[in-house]
């Protein structure tokens, strides 16, 4: 009997393993670690803690188009809209939204490790994926001391992937800051996440030191893999060194791919990575939406197509029904989701747009 | 007897190892990134929910789905063998095909499940059982599966859940199939139906049959092969009543003999039993905020015995009902509603009463307050033979994020006993009992959902405790000494506490999906401490099915621990594990193939005391599709 009741444990412990080390190695296959993407636009705070080991003297770079006003560096989750101050049409018998709020992100803040020797440096570049522009909204500091006893600011809970990134450092007119007091400690209080790559650089980038790499987690959008770069393309290349302006203007096509009309600015961009702005900026749309309750219920599906008229800046002012799913339940449930998304702040766009987002309603099972 | 061979016959700890598979996954769902949806989404919002159960709605209970796709897909043989594969689900069966099955849901008690069909509910009101047995698969549209109380909507019998069959359907255009096979210990089955339907309505007819030599169902009595029939026919109908109307008529009806062993000695003992459900029902949107639906309907359940104790019980139930519901807003359902129904039996047993009615009106309200949600219901039952009930639940979701929800629960539940509890007639030291108290429930319930679409999980805590539960008891003449002289009658004598815990998990990627549940139960008789008799309480299902372009391939396992047979829990069956599988391939245009093998490792087991379960065996049949 004992030996009947070891014989079970161990063929017990021997399924268990092979079902563990079976469902792990499956996992592993199901999940693959990947690059992830940094969302454009993402608002966070650096403190740097060292002197910036920076020269940019001599450095010309066109400004970066950075948002300067600090509602539309705010994420999408905090945002509600003044009806009052947009003019886009209130479905009849919607209550109005509520006044905007406040527009503070309340997240912890990564911190930032500064990388200063020669090795870890070219350690970060050869595996940079993205480039951080630092807004400086702070005076550059010209106490050093001031900032060194600071402990470092904490990580932002619940998120993953380290990703190496370049800090490169921007006036608050949004021009890369080339002054000579960038030599001195910059403390930043908002860090614009863009979706920069190497190439996009070029040898600008590689004249700038890496000054700075995140060593914790950031919030992420998106989890596919950004075109591959060719390693070694942030190292001096003679094509880019004459065309940095062309490369920074690259952000302005950032949240191309919505499936609209909008003029193509910059011939430029990959279609590729335009689309995967859309398809960013449409899961995030997604969280807005909700299955009306009374739909479910009674087994409604539809596609409804709105019409969302977005500024230069990507503020929705206006959304307006352009096909009806036949369900006026789905109709309002749509417009009145679409209508709490205040800005889609990835988008920084050369003009007013207009475009159409088809929302598919499906039951399932 | 029951040779404990080390293949799975102890399920918990392979259970409780699983577990911690959950755990990577759970990190994982942290992030507001769902790897399932980013692909092949380019240009839309794509906004999903999961249907409406009709029962109730799974946001805020835990219900399980079973559409005729996943019947089709299952190895199972038999609505018993489908319905040991859902969570919170415990079968308790007699013998092979026709056999007598029992269902403990929640480790509550084999009478303690709703069940209906088309939303008429069906059973014996003499004997309180369901004949899940009966019921041909090739009939089953789809089945609902709620876990928990539920008789502030249903009234009498929903304490550990409720199960909603649905007869096959209208589908639209002209479409029908043909199936015919065999298979181990003599068995033939054929089945086919026509579906046509069009914008002004639809009708479907299903014909099945089965007919099998079975196996020798008890261990003792006859030693021969304990056969069944069953001869099936099902028509589902609805006519559109313009544009904001509609009927639905359902008819389902089964004709079946059982085979099996009462009689000691050599006597070839058998049952006809005949299950018929009947309902028509109007549905009308009144306006864009009221809908108003009406039903009548009828089953009858009868059943005689052929053996040294001959009998006939007929059950004739008759009910009618009207729901109104009133969308207060886009998110918010009132729901009121009354019911009556009338129990009628007859047959051979000379019963004290024949006959009692039941009205019931409850109201139930489901809202939506952005993440929060809450469905709340109450009801009020008042029966001419056990009196008034009143009963309630209140059941709230927090959605976390976009994946993750908490749930909360508490509801309260009765069921009324049985005119044999009530009414048997009186015999030499036993009797009915007129006096009897319904029993009733109080349960309370914590759970965790993951859904996406590619993966889900749940767990979930749960207690249920149950008063005045009837069983036979010493009346009178107890204590004189003489126990010829003991008087014997239902009584409402103990009390049960049930804790429990539930996992759940399920996977779709690509052409596979696979799901495993586990669950452990702590089935208590509150008074003495000892379990529960005839709960397992360990179960692991598991589910696997890989699709390729003409081939589905399945396979699943049940493993249950030991379950006590005595009160006093000095006897039990051992725990056991079997496996199934299924294949089928569409070899032709219209046509395919399906083979599955029902206990594939040949384990000897059992889940009734002195029963023997299949053996292994094979079923192989071509079915015809256009």
């Amino acid at each position: 009997m004992i030996n009947g009741a070891n014989m079970r444990i161990a063929t017990l412990l021997g399924i268990s393993s092979a079902v563990h080390a079976g469902a792990f190695a499956a996992y592993g296959y199901l999940y693959p670690p990947e690059l992830v993407q940094l969302s454009a636009g993402t608002a966070l705070t650096v403190q740097l803690h060292q002197p910036l080991p920076i020269d940019l003297t001599g450095l010309s770079v066109e400004p970066v188009a950075i948002e300067s006003e600090p509602t539309e560096l705010v994420s999408m989750d905090n945002v509600s809209i003044d009806p009052e101050s947009i003019s886009g049409r209130q479905p009849e018998g919607l209550p109005a939204r509520p006044k905007q709020a406040a527009l503070v992100p309340e997240e912890e803040l990564p911190a930032v490790r500064v990388v200063t020797t020669r090795s870890e440096q070219a350690e970060v570049r050869k595996n940079l994926t993205t480039i951080v522009v630092v807004k400086a909204d702070a005076p550059l500091a010209s106490e050093p001391e001031a900032f060194q006893s600071r402990p470092p600011t904490n990580s932002l809970p619940g998120l993953r992937a380290v990703v190496p990134v370049v800090v490169l450092p921007v006036t608050a007119e949004g021009s890369l800051n080339s002054s000579p007091a960038a030599t001195a400690l910059l403390e930043v209080q908002q860090l614009t996440v863009s979706t920069f790559q190497p190439s996009q650089l070029g040898a600008a980038l590689d004249a700038v030191p890496v000054l700075a790499s995140l060593t914790t987690e950031l919030p992420v959008i998106g989890s596919e893999r950004l075109p591959s770069v060719p390693a070694g393309s942030s190292n001096p290349d003679p094509l880019a060194q004459s065309s940095p302006d062309q490369s920074l203007s690259y952000q302005n096509s950032s949240g191309h791919g919505l499936s609209g009309d909008h003029p193509s600015q910059n011939p430029t961009a990959s279609a590729s990575l335009e689309q995967q702005a859309g398809q960013q900026l449409l899961r995030a749309l997604n969280r807005y939406f909700r299955y009306p309750l009374k739909a479910r219920r009674k087994g409604w599906q539809g596609e409804v197509v709105l019409r969302v008229q977005l500024s230069e800046r990507g503020v929705v002012r206006e959304v307006l029904l352009s096909q009806s799913s036949g369900y006026k339940a789905l109709d309002r449930a749509a417009l009145k989701s679409m209508n709490q998304v205040q800005a889609i702040q990835q988008l920084a766009l050369n003009g007013e747009l207009s475009v159409e987002v088809p929302v598919s309603y499906r039951l399932l099972n | 007897m029951f040779s404990s061979k080390p293949f799975l016959s102890a399920s918990l700890p392979l259970a409780v190892l699983l577990f911690p598979l959950s755990a990577p996954v759970v990190a994982e769902s942290e992030t507001p990134v769902s790897k399932a949806t980013t692909a092949n989404q380019a240009d839309q919002v794509v906004v999903t929910a999961t249907r409406m159960a009709q029962t109730t709605d799974q946001t805020l209970v835990p219900v399980s789905v079973i559409t005729r796709e996943q019947i089709e897909q299952s190895p199972a043989t038999s609505l018993p063998e489908l319905l040991r594969q859902v969570p919170g689900v415990d079968m308790s069966i007699s013998g092979g095909n026709g056999k007598s099955s029992s269902l403990y849901m929640r480790g509550t008690g084999s009478g303690h499940t709703l069940v209906l069909i088309d939303g008429v509910k069906i059973g014996s009101s003499t004997l309180g059982s369901t004949p899940f047995q009966d019921l041909p698969l090739d009939q089953i549209e789809r089945i609902e599966v709620v876990r928990g109380p539920r008789s502030s909507l249903y009234g009498s019998e929903a304490i550990g859940g409720v199960i909603q069959i649905f007869t096959r359907k209208p589908k639209q255009g002209l479409s029908g199939y043909a199936k015919a096979g065999t298979g181990t210990h003599n068995t033939k089955e054929a089945s086919g139906g026509i579906s046509a339907g069009s914008d002004l309505g639809g009708v479907a007819i299903n014909l099945s049959h089965l007919k099998t030599d079975g196996i020798d169902a008890k261990d003792g009595g006859s030693d021969d092969d304990d056969g069944y029939e069953n001869n099936s026919a099902s028509i589902n109908m609805n006519v559109n009543l313009g544009d904001s109307s509609s009927a639905v008529f359902t008819a389902l009806h089964s004709d079946s003999r059982n085979e099996y062993d009462r009689s000691a000695g050599d006597f070839n003992d058998y049952a006809d039993n005949m299950q018929q459900t009947l309902g028509l029902r109007l549905n009308s949107d009144l306006s864009e905020d009221w809908t108003l639906s009406a039903g009548v309907n009828q089953h009858r359940d009868e059943s005689e015995a052929f053996d040294n104790y001959p009998g006939q019980f007929m059950t004739k139930r008759q009910g009618a009902d009207v729901k109104s519901d009133h969308y207060l807003a886009e998110t918010q359902i009132l729901t009121i509603g009354l019911d009556y129904q009338r129990d009628m039996v007859g047959g051979s047993s000379a019963y004290l009463s024949d006959e009692r009615e039941n009205v019931g009106g409850f109201g139930q309200w489901q809202a939506e307050y952005g993440d929060f949600s809450v469905l709340a219901g109450l009801r009020h039952d008042d029966s001419d033979a056990v009196g008034s009930h009143n009963t309630g639940n209140i059941n709230l979701g927090y959605q976390l994020d976009s994946r993750r929800r908490v749930l909360a629960s508490y509801g309260t539940a009765f069921k009324a006993p049985t005119f044999n509890d009530l009414y048997w007639p009186a015999g030499p030291g036993s009797a009915g009992n007129p006096d009897l108290e319904s029993e009733s429930s109080e349960s309370f319930e914590l759970g965790y959902e993951v859904n996406t679409k590619s993966y889900h999980y749940a767990a979930r805590a749960f207690v249920t405790k149950i008063d005045d539960l009837i069983d036979w008891a010493c009346t009178s003449n107890c204590d004189d000494g003489d126990w010829m002289t003991d008087f014997w009658q239902p009584s409402n004598v103990n009390r049960a506490k049930i804790k429990g815990l539930e996992l759940e998990s399920g996977y779709v990627r690509g052409p596979w999906s696979a799901t495993a549940n586990a669950s452990l139960l702590d089935p208590r008789d509150q008074d003495s401490d000892k379990y529960l008799v005839n709960r397992a309480r360990r179960t692991l299902q598991l589910d696997l099915t890989r699709s390729f372009e003409t081939v589905v391939l399945s396979a699943n396992l049940l493993a249950q621990g030991e379950r006590f047979t005595n009160e006093s829990n000095t006897t039990s069956l051992p725990g056991y594990g079997v496996v199934n599988l299924k294949a089928s391939y569409d070899f032709a245009p219209n046509w395919a193939v399906e083979a599955k093998v029902n206990n594939l490792f040949d384990k000897e087991y059992a889940t009734q005391e002195t029963s023997f379960s299949l053996d292994r065996v094979y079923l192989v049949s071509v079915r015809y599709n256009r």
